[in-house]
């Protein structure tokens, strides 16, 4: 499994680098923004895609430690949170630096989309340090996945966010009505860029699945030599 | 700085980011499964982990 799962990495990578460098090379330049730096679409939003699609897998993971205390579920819990995290921080780390080029200022506190996604990473990020730092007791995973399940609620409402009170963060472009239409070509790179990055997020999640198996083995054998 | 120097920052910054989580995900698998061999090693044969 490990090893399929960085052989998907290594593609995933590929579709995702090659999207990279045809929005670069290829797009062309994007109504209603001057300049380059607007080609950060290219990996900032399928990334912000596949986030979603990771905290939808910590939402089944904590929904099945909670409901059924269904070992896999916490072990994919586990997994979504790391994987939320990185892709989140993929977000909110190029977003900003976006943000400073166009709109001359990194962050707007006023923008729902902004501070949803960014509290979204920060649950995230809670997820993982506290999921390193706390005893593995049942006490602890109900806290964990009750802190998933409530982290999950913020994806609709992130997602929605530019259509319910835009302040700054562009609207949507794809199911935004006929104004908001999007450069076929664009378009294109673009689902090429989310299908490499879930590519690669699927990699990731089954190597990252093999790790807690094995921790979960080794912790096993240590308690059989005690 | 230009629209290019945003833009290749915000690039690095998302490179190095999924750079480093995959190398420390690779880092985790190899340790954990030498530490299980080195383990079943030692409950195997309990004499030599004892010496």
């Amino acid at each position: 499994m490990a090893m399929r799962g960085v052989w998907l990495m290594l593609a995933g990578l590929a579709i995702a680098g090659s999207a990279m460098v045809l929005g670069f090379v290829v797009a062309p330049g994007a109504k209603g923004f001057e300049g380059d730096s607007y080609r950060i679409i290219f990996w900032h939003v399928p990334a912000a895609w596949t986030s979603f699609l990771t905290f939808g897998m910590l939402f089944v993971g904590s929904l099945a430690w909670f409901w059924k205390r269904a070992e896999w579920g916490w072990t994919l819990a586990g997994v979504a949170a790391e994987l939320s995290l990185l892709f989140g921080l993929c977000v909110v780390t190029s977003g900003p630096i976006w943000g400073a080029a166009e709109w001359g200022v990194p962050w707007d506190w006023t923008d729902a989309r902004l501070n949803t996604y960014g509290v979204l990473s920060a649950i995230a990020l809670f997820l993982v340090l506290s999921r390193r730092s706390q005893p593995d007791t049942p006490e602890f995973r109900d806290v964990f996945s009750g802190i998933g399940l409530f982290g999950f609620l913020l994806v609709p409402i992130t997602y929605m966010a530019t259509r319910w009170w835009q302040e700054r963060h562009p609207g949507p472009v794809i199911g935004g009505g006929e104004e908001n239409g999007v450069d076929s070509v664009i378009l294109q790179i673009w689902l090429l860029a989310f299908l490499g990055m879930t590519i690669l997020m699927i990699g990731q999640a089954m190597v990252s699945w093999e790790v807690q198996k094995c921790e979960r083995h080794l912790a096993e054998l240590q308690q059989r030599m005690d | 700085m230009s629209d290019v120097a945003y833009l290749a920052a915000a690039y690095a910054v998302m490179i190095g980011l999924i750079g480093w989580f995959t190398g420390q995900l690779l880092d985790r698998l190899r340790d954990v499964q030498a530490r299980i061999e080195a383990v079943e090693e030692a409950i195997s044969n309990p004499k030599d982990s004892d010496e």
